[in-house]
């Protein structure tokens, strides 16, 4: 995970943006963020016991079984969620313990290439959530316009906001 | 004009980038009747992850357009202006004020004639027959596009190489980005035939 933090005026103490493919791990005062989804995917897992939290930036839906690439953790949902759960352990936490919510999924330019990218990452994303048996507690989904994400690990909350300045609170 | 990446550039596809580069600059002053400058800002190889912080300010909003392109090259090409630069090509093309129901079409009559000459500038200056499907429009975050763009081409290709120019009308009138990225196989194509 590349990441480097900066400060972001208005924010939490600090900043770790997420890139495309990337994820990271943040507790306290520092805030991750992901900024323009597009089709991409942003899932936020929180351990609310030990306020401690992990942001995937999933760019596709399925690895279809290739091997993780520790460059890009977060490049399939499978991989994003094998990693989160092996690094919010290695914090003291369970999956059962694991909140979930993820925003993005969105199809912003209609490319024949990549028409239903945003949808099939947030089934893929739900899919294996389901199957970890973690519970998601807010979504925001689909549509047509990109979204940057702001997750506080300390609190749980993931901020949403839309291209037009509209913010959503999950 | 940084060349960056994985360094397998050689300094002949740099310079067949630059001559499709100047092949579009003079289409388009021909066809508009508008002198029209194209600068080379970034020439690199890059896997999707690297090449998406290169882009600049991903919340910033902008007007993009879109076009793919098939043939003996294939890939993908997002034309990119923040809000005050579509002003200025608003204003230009369709008057002062310009018609809302018109300023959509006009961006992407505008849009498709850039991307659409940068891809054929390319095309000729090696030789190659390429077709450009019609073109999309958004505006959103240019993070947003710009990433979305990137996931499409990243079911191709493992690196990709950005071709990131600057267009200026008539001095700073209005001033645009554009990303030209080929696909895997046309970089193949491209490396060959830049071989001195």
């Amino acid at each position: 995970m590349s990441a480097a933090a900066f400060q972001v005026p208005g924010a939490l103490g600090r900043s770790l943006p997420v890139g495309l493919g990337q994820a990271a791990l943040g507790s306290g005062e520092t805030e991750l963020v992901s900024f323009g989804l597009g089709s991409c995917v942003g899932l936020a897992l929180w351990a609310p016991r030990l306020q401690v939290g992990a942001l995937c930036h999933i760019m596709l839906p399925d690895s279809r079984g290739a091997p993780p690439d520790p460059a890009t953790p977060a490049r399939y949902a499978d991989w994003a969620l094998a990693w989160a759960l092996e690094a919010l352990r290695a914090q003291g936490c369970q999956p059962r313990e694991l909140l979930a919510k993820l925003a993005g999924g969105a199809q912003v330019l209609a490319i024949p290439v990549a028409l239903h990218i945003g949808r099939q990452n947030a089934e893929a994303t739900l899919a294996a959530l389901r199957s970890r048996g973690i519970q998601v507690r807010g979504t925001d989904l689909g549509g047509t316009v990109g979204r940057t994400v702001r997750f506080n690990p300390a609190a749980g909350t993931l901020a949403v906001r839309l291209v037009s300045g509209e913010q959503v609170m999950l | 004009m940084p060349a960056g990446g994985s360094g397998v550039l050689n300094a002949s596809t740099v310079a067949l980038v630059q001559a499709g580069l100047s092949r579009a600059e003079s289409g388009f002053s021909l066809l508009l009747d508008l002198p029209l400058t194209i600068h080379l800002e970034l020439l690199s190889l890059e896997p999707p992850t690297v090449l998406s912080q290169l882009a600049g300010n991903p919340e910033e909003t902008v007007t993009g357009i879109y076009v793919a392109f098939d043939g003996d090259l294939r890939g993908h090409c997002l034309l990119y202006l923040d809000d005050h630069n579509v002003a200025r090509l608003v204003q230009r093309l369709l008057g002062d004020p310009a018609p809302p129901a018109l300023v959509e079409s006009a961006l992407l009559e505008a849009g498709n004639l850039t991307v659409s000459g940068l891809v054929n500038g390319l095309a000729d200056s090696g030789g190659w027959c390429i077709q450009v499907s019609p073109p999309v429009l958004s505006r959103d975050m240019l993070g947003c596009l710009i990433n979305s763009v990137l996931t499409a081409a990243s079911l191709s290709s493992a690196e990709l190489l950005a071709v990131r120019a600057r267009f200026q009308a008539r001095g700073e009138a209005v001033q645009g980005t554009v990303l030209l990225m080929p696909d895997a196989a046309s970089l193949g194509v491209l490396l060959q035939a830049g071989t001195p």
